[in-house]
Parts: structure tokens; C-alpha cells; sequence
């Protein structure tokens, strides 16, 4: 078990902006938490392994806008990367090199939040 | 009444005015020069009190009145000393009262607001300030009273504070202290009230305040906010402090009533009504989350849902959030969608997006967006953001409905006006009574179908209504047309012709001369060119002026054409009626002078509606569109 601010602190992600953005801490736990369930990634990937570009970027781009939201800085950074390589791509192969990046973010950020859930 | 001592009285009459005076004063004496030079004890207390006989004997000596202020006892009292003759014998008539009996009365007009009648802010500051107390405390502030003032002047203005006062006196309980606190505020204080009875009288209030009519603007309904808490042993002036922080939150809807004991259940059912729109449940559940306290929240996840909410909600909802990237149809397609429904001036959308390029928030501004709210949300901006723009949309939207109001109160009583001017010309001129209205509503007819044709001519709703009413006035010049010629069942001789003739250039000079109050008004400049030139012709060849082709203002070319059309159609003391159809062929013809012939396709066009639009009922103004 660890603090919400130490999982923010361990993935590189801002908490204090985020904590005076989403009216204090415990409102921004209960969000953060609640991102362990948030299904955009999973879409993501599902739709990059599907060849859909248009799904793709709705998908990276949700995920994008709730990392910012969030104040997950590191995931925020390569959702970029990715829902740009997409934007009014036709194939998903652009994305392909973004997306190792943003998987690896995505991983340390859930398990973050899983030893701060715990 | 008796002034001075130069007054002689009789004994007799001495004896009335002691009984007269002695109404209003409890100690009353009538003492000779004398009594007061020899009398050992105080006049009024024995020897405790000295003070009167020297203020006795210099109202003897000045013959003039003398007041004195007094204390006895613990109370204190205000004597006049007033100086007279009783049988020629110099007299001084001693009348004394306790002070605050007297000075109350005279306490009440220095605490009692001019306008209203209720307690003023000066009697606020100096007794109810500090008082500290059990009661409830409640800020009473009229909505847009501003723009009242400002639309039906500052005696309405004055008129509707005065009501207001009594609506909320009779809300009140008598005991209860109402101030006015500002130029359209009002204060309660309710001493000892309890929790529920105090809600239910700032409801009685709110409701009595709705039901107020102004004098002279029965149309326009005035509501209150009021916010509203029971203070227990703070000072009112705390409670006035917080009471002001609900009625902020009571402001965001006109006519609310937020208190403290309630405002969870209250204001629950007042809450505005705010949709979320975004595809992320968790961006969806950050903003629920920051506006829940404020608002009343919908949810929608896709654009197609967003518009099916709109529909159903429609004016109950106050303002939407509204994500751009989403899948199926985007926020700027909704946007657009509703835009093109026409929906949208009412109600306000706020953007929310990550995306921050210049060219999507400018096509959001363009699509009628009200503001743009980038991520990372803040709570604080957005609620910030949210209650700015719902507050200046009700604003807006209570202001349109006022200044519509208004505006056809005033077309509706000038329209009044001209139409009996109208009625009086008509009885004059042996006309049958429809000949002005008809003329109206053919001038309409045709100038709607002038401008569809014409590149040239672009006259509004606004103006062609303007040049239908100033065409009523077409014939006032009538007015000074001798009524020998006016009604001669015969033909005119030429000379009697000539005479007829000038009612156009009188007609003219009259609205000259009695508009010379609206010089540069769109009505006036109409009806003088139409009363001057309504009996021109095309070719040059008609009066008073010869004016040929556009030289001729068109609101006089068209209310020729109609006047021609009517005055054929109509039965005169000369003529029988002419069917339509051959009216509308001599016309074409040239029978009564040559016409614009742009203004002959009209008539062609409109001619098989014509007699439908005379047999309608006069149209209702419309509102022009802000």
C-alpha cells in the first residue's frame, strides 16, 4: 500500500497540480482510482491489432484527454504522440512505434494505482 | 393657534386653550408673571427642578416661545414655554411631555425610507447593525430591476419598489423589520421565527413579489431572489452577509428562494439543469463531480444522444458541455446540427476538448459556441466558467422577454392611436370605414413582394410594417379640403379639382408642422412622403410635384398603386364598386396613370391574394428580431 501521492511520484506524474485542479486529494483518489477501470486502452489496442485507424485515434485520444485530466503526465506525453500519428491516418502504422512507449507508461501507471488501491 | 403673547386672551378662552393643548401634553399650566417671579417651589417639580423659571422668564421678556429639554426622574421630557396675555395680564402657558413619546414620531421619519415607506438604511446601520439576536435574516433582491428602470423610466421604477414593499410587508408578520438596504434590495430580520415558518414566509414573499402589478405596466411581472438563514445570537449584519452568499446562488434562476435550513431540498428542483457531453465516463464523471453541488446533471456519451437530450429538454435546460472528438457525430457536428435548427440562440455550449489548435476553438466560436474550456479541467475555472455563462444567458433571456413585452405595448398604442386618426379621416371623407386599413395591408402585400423581386430595394420587416402604418395617414391632407368638394357627389369642375388636389402638399405640411417633435423618425418621413406623393405617376404626369420614375420615394409609389386599387374597388359618392379583376386590369392598362412597372408585376403577382389578405383581421406586430 502506498499514497496517491506516492504513486503519482513514482510514475513521474504531477499531484499537486492535479490535487488543486480536481478539489483536493481525496476527489483526485477516487478519479485516479477509477482510471483502473477506464476501457480506452484496451480499445486502443484492440483496434490497432484490428487495422482501424478511425477507431484507433477516438480510442488514443480519449485516453489522451483523461491522462491529461488526471494529471498523468507520463502517460499524457506518448497518448500524444500516438493519437497524432492517427489523426486522419488511414492505416494504424504510424502509431505502431508510439504505441511501445505508451504501453510501457500505461503499465507502470496501472500498477501504481494498484499498490495505491491495495 | 396662539403664537406669542401679543395674543389676548379672556379667561374664558385661556381656559379652552389649557384644555385644548392639554390633549397632547400630560403637564399643562397656565402661570401669570407673577406666579413665576413669586412661586418659591419649581414649576414643574418643586424644588428638585429649578430650571424652568428662568426659561419662563426669558419668554416673558422676548415674547417668544421657548423650549426646553429636561430630565426628571429617569425621563426625559420636552417643555414649551409659550408667552401670552390673559386680560391683558402677561401669561406664559407651560406644556410639558415625556421625550420619546414626541420624538418618536419625529425618530420615524428620520429612519423611514422616502420611496417605500419601510425602515431605511440609516435606521439599518444604527439599530439593527449589532444587534445580535435569535431571527431570521433574509436579503430580498429584485431581478433586473435595472433594466426596468431603464426601459419603463424612473417613475415606473419608483412605482415598483413601492409595490414590492407592500408585496413583502404582506408577507411578513407585523412585528418583523423590513429595511430597504439598497436601491432594490430589501432586508428582513424575524425575530424568534422558526425554522419552518420562516421558509414558508420567504416563499409568501417571493410569490407576492410575482403577483405584484405595477400601475401602468400590468404586462411586465417583477420577481425577487431571496436567500435567507436564522441567525442565533450573531449580529444581524453577519446574517445579512451570509444571507447575501445564498441569494448569489438563488441568482443563477430569477424568482429563487434559497435558505439554509432548506437549500438542499429546496434548491434541489431550482438547481439549473446542465448536460455533460463527452464519450469518456471518466471525464464525464470529473465534470458531474465539480458541478453536482451547482447544478442538476444529464449525461450523454454521443453526439446523437447530446441531440435527442436537446430536443427532449429543450428550454429546461440551461447549458450544455460539450466535447468535440467523439466518435459517430463530433461536438462541432451537434453544434452545427442545431445551429441549422435555430436552437441554439437560447441556449449556451461550452467546448471541452484537449484540442488546443487555434483553427478548432475559432470554429467553435464560429459553430455559436459561448466559451472553450481546454484540458486539463480545473475545477475552479470550470465552475467558474459554467455559472458565468448560465447567469448572463438567463440574464439575456429574461431581457428579450422584457424589452419584447415592452415594444409591443408601444406598437400596440401607437397602432391604437393611428387607427383612430384614421377612423376620424374616414367618417370625413365619406369613405367606406376600410379604406385605410385596406390600403395598409395592400402597401404590405406588395412591398413583401417588391423586395423578393427588387436587387435594389432592401427594406426589412421592421420598415415595410412602418411604411404600412405611415400609409394610414396617406389622405390626412383631406383634413383641409372644404367638405363641398370633399363629398360632392358630382364631378369636380376644374377649379374644385385643383383644390382637391393641395390635400397632398397640406397632408405633407401638416406632418411637418405637427412632427416637427420627431424630426429623423421613420414613421414620420414616411407618411410625409406618402401623403405627398401618393398621386404621382411614373410618367411625370401626376401632383403635386411632377416627380417622375424613382425620383418618387417608393412608399409613396406603392401606396398609389394600392390606394388606386381600393379607391376602384370601393363604392364612392360618385362611383359604384369595380369587380376586382377589372380593377386590376385598368390598372395594367393605364386607366388611372402609368405605375412602376416593377410594381405592376407585383400587383399581377399578388392579385389572387388579395382578397384573402383584406378579409384577415389586422396582423399582430411582429417583434423584430434582436
Amino acid at each position: 500500500m502506498i499514497s496517491m501521492r506516492e504513486a503519482y511520484e513514482k510514475i513521474g506524474a504531477n499531484y499537486d497540480d492535479a490535487c488543486a485542479r480536481l478539489m483536493g486529494g481525496e476527489m483526485l483518489a477516487r478519479f485516479a482510482l477509477k482510471f483502473l477501470d477506464d476501457e480506452s486502452m484496451d480499445k486502443l489496442e484492440a483496434a490497432m491489432a484490428a487495422g482501424d485507424a478511425e477507431g484507433a485515434f477516438m480510442a488514443a485520444h480519449t485516453l489522451k484527454g483523461v491522462s491529461q485530466n488526471l494529471g498523468f503526465d507520463n502517460l499524457y506525453e506518448p497518448a500524444v504522440v500516438v493519437t497524432e500519428a492517427l489523426r486522419g491516418a488511414d492505416t494504424v502504422d504510424g502509431a505502431r512505434e508510439g504505441m511501445h512507449a505508451l504501453q510501457q507508461q500505461y503499465a507502470a501507471t496501472m500498477s501504481a494505482l494498484r499498490e495505491a488501491a491495495e | 393657534m396662539l403664537n406669542n403673547h401679543e395674543v389676548n386672551l379672556t379667561d374664558e378662552e385661556a381656559a379652552a386653550e389649557v384644555a385644548r393643548v392639554a390633549k397632547t401634553y400630560p403637564v399643562v399650566r397656565l402661570l401669570s408673571a407673577d406666579q413665576i417671579k413669586s412661586e418659591p417651589n419649581c414649576l414643574l417639580a418643586g424644588n428638585r427642578c429649578p430650571c424652568l423659571r428662568q426659561s419662563s422668564l426669558e419668554a416673558l421678556a422676548d415674547s417668544d416661545e421657548v423650549s426646553e429639554q429636561l430630565l426628571n426622574d429617569g425621563v426625559e421630557y420636552r417643555a414649551r414655554l409659550r408667552p401670552l396675555k390673559v386680560e391683558g395680564e402677561p401669561h406664559v402657558l407651560l406644556m410639558v411631555r415625556p421625550i420619546d413619546e414626541q420624538e418618536a414620531a419625529e425618530e420615524d421619519l428620520v429612519y423611514t425610507d422616502v420611496l417605500t415607506s419601510v425602515r431605511n438604511r440609516r435606521y439599518y446601520e444604527e439599530k439593527l447593525r449589532s444587534a445580535r439576536m435569535n431571527a431570521g435574516v433574509a436579503v430580498i433582491d429584485l431581478d433586473d430591476f435595472r433594466v426596468f428602470n431603464d426601459t419603463c423610466g424612473r417613475h415606473a421604477g419608483d412605482l415598483a419598489l413601492g409595490a414590492v414593499a407592500t408585496a413583502i410587508r404582506s408577507g411578513i408578520r407585523s412585528t418583523d423589520e423590513l429595511v430597504r438596504y439598497g436601491c432594490d434590495k430589501f432586508v428582513v430580520v424575524m425575530p424568534n421565527i422558526p425554522s419552518d415558518d420562516f421558509t414558508r414566509r420567504l416563499h409568501q414573499v417571493s410569490d407576492a413579489v410575482r403577483s405584484t402589478i405595477v400601475p401602468g405596466h400590468e404586462y411586465v411581472s417583477l420577481t425577487a431572489c431571496v436567500g435567507g438563514l436564522r441567525i442565533h445570537g450573531e449580529t444581524v449584519d453577519e446574517g445579512v452577509g451570509r444571507a447575501v452568499q445564498l441569494l448569489s446562488r438563488a441568482k443563477a434562476k430569477a424568482g429563487t428562494v434559497v435558505t439554509d435550513a432548506d437549500s438542499i431540498e429546496a434548491f434541489q428542483s431550482e438547481k439549473p439543469l446542465v448536460l455533460i457531453v463527452d464519450d469518456s465516463e471518466m471525464n464525464r464523471a470529473i465534470l458531474n463531480e465539480m458541478l453536482k453541488d451547482e447544478y442538476c446533471i444529464l449525461e450523454a456519451d454521443n453526439g446523437r444522444t447530446a441531440l435527442d437530450m436537446v430536443d427532449r429538454y429543450g428550454d429546461e435546460l440551461s447549458l450544455v458541455l460539450l466535447d468535440i472528438v467523439m466518435p459517430g457525430i463530433s461536438g462541432f457536428e451537434v453544434l452545427a446540427d442545431l445551429s441549422r435548427r435555430s436552437g441554439i440562440d437560447n441556449l449556451p455550449f461550452i467546448m471541452i476538448s484537449s484540442e488546443d489548435s487555434d483553427d478548432m476553438v475559432l470554429r467553435a466560436y464560429e459553430l455559436g459556441a459561448s466559451d472553450y474550456i481546454n484540458r486539463p479541467f480545473d475545477s475552479r475555472v470550470v465552475r467558474r466558467r459554467v455559472s458565468n455563462t448560465i447567469r448572463l444567458y438567463a440574464k439575456q433571456r429574461r431581457l428579450t422577454s422584457l424589452l419584447s413585452q415592452q415594444y409591443n405595448e408601444r406598437v400596440k398604442n401607437s397602432r391604437m392611436l393611428i387607427d383612430i386618426m384614421a377612423g376620424v379621416m374616414e367618417l370625413r371623407n365619406g369613405e367606406s370605414g376600410r379604406h385605410v386599413t385596406n390600403i395598409e395591408k395592400l402597401t404590405e402585400l406588395l412591398l413583401g413582394c417588391l423586395v423578393q423581386r427588387s436587387d435594389t430595394i432592401s427594406l426589412d420587416n421592421e420598415e415595410r410594417s412602418t411604411i404600412a402604418l405611415a400609409s394610414a395617414l396617406h389622405d390626412i391632407g383631406k383634413m383641409s379640403i372644404d367638405d363641398a368638394i370633399l363629398n360632392k357627389p358630382g364631378r369636380l369642375t376644374p377649379e374644385e379639382f385643383e383644390i382637391m388636389k393641395t390635400h397632398t402638399t397640406m397632408g405633407a405640411d401638416m406632418l411637418l408642422e405637427l412632427g416637427r417633435h420627431h424630426v429623423g423618425n421613420a414613421l414620420m418621413e414616411y407618411a410625409y412622403q406618402i401623403a405627398r406623393w401618393h398621386h404621382e405617376r411614373w410618367d411625370g404626369k401626376g401632383y403635386p410635384d411632377g416627380l417622375k420614375g424613382d425620383e418618387i420615394p417608393i412608399a409613396a409609389q406603392v401606396v398609389s398603386v394600392a390606394d388606386v386599387y381600393d379607391a376602384l374597388t370601393s363604392v364612392r359618392v360618385y362611383k359604384d364598386a369595380i369587380p376586382h379583376k377589372e380593377a386590376i386590369q385598368m390598372i395594367l392598362d393605364g386607366k388611372c396613370g402609368t405605375f412602376n412597372p416593377l410594381l405592376l408585376e407585383c400587383l399581377l403577382e399578388v392579385q389572387d391574394r388579395i382578397a384573402e389578405t383584406l378579409a384577415r383581421p389586422a396582423d399582430v406586430v411582429a417583434f423584430p428580431t434582436i
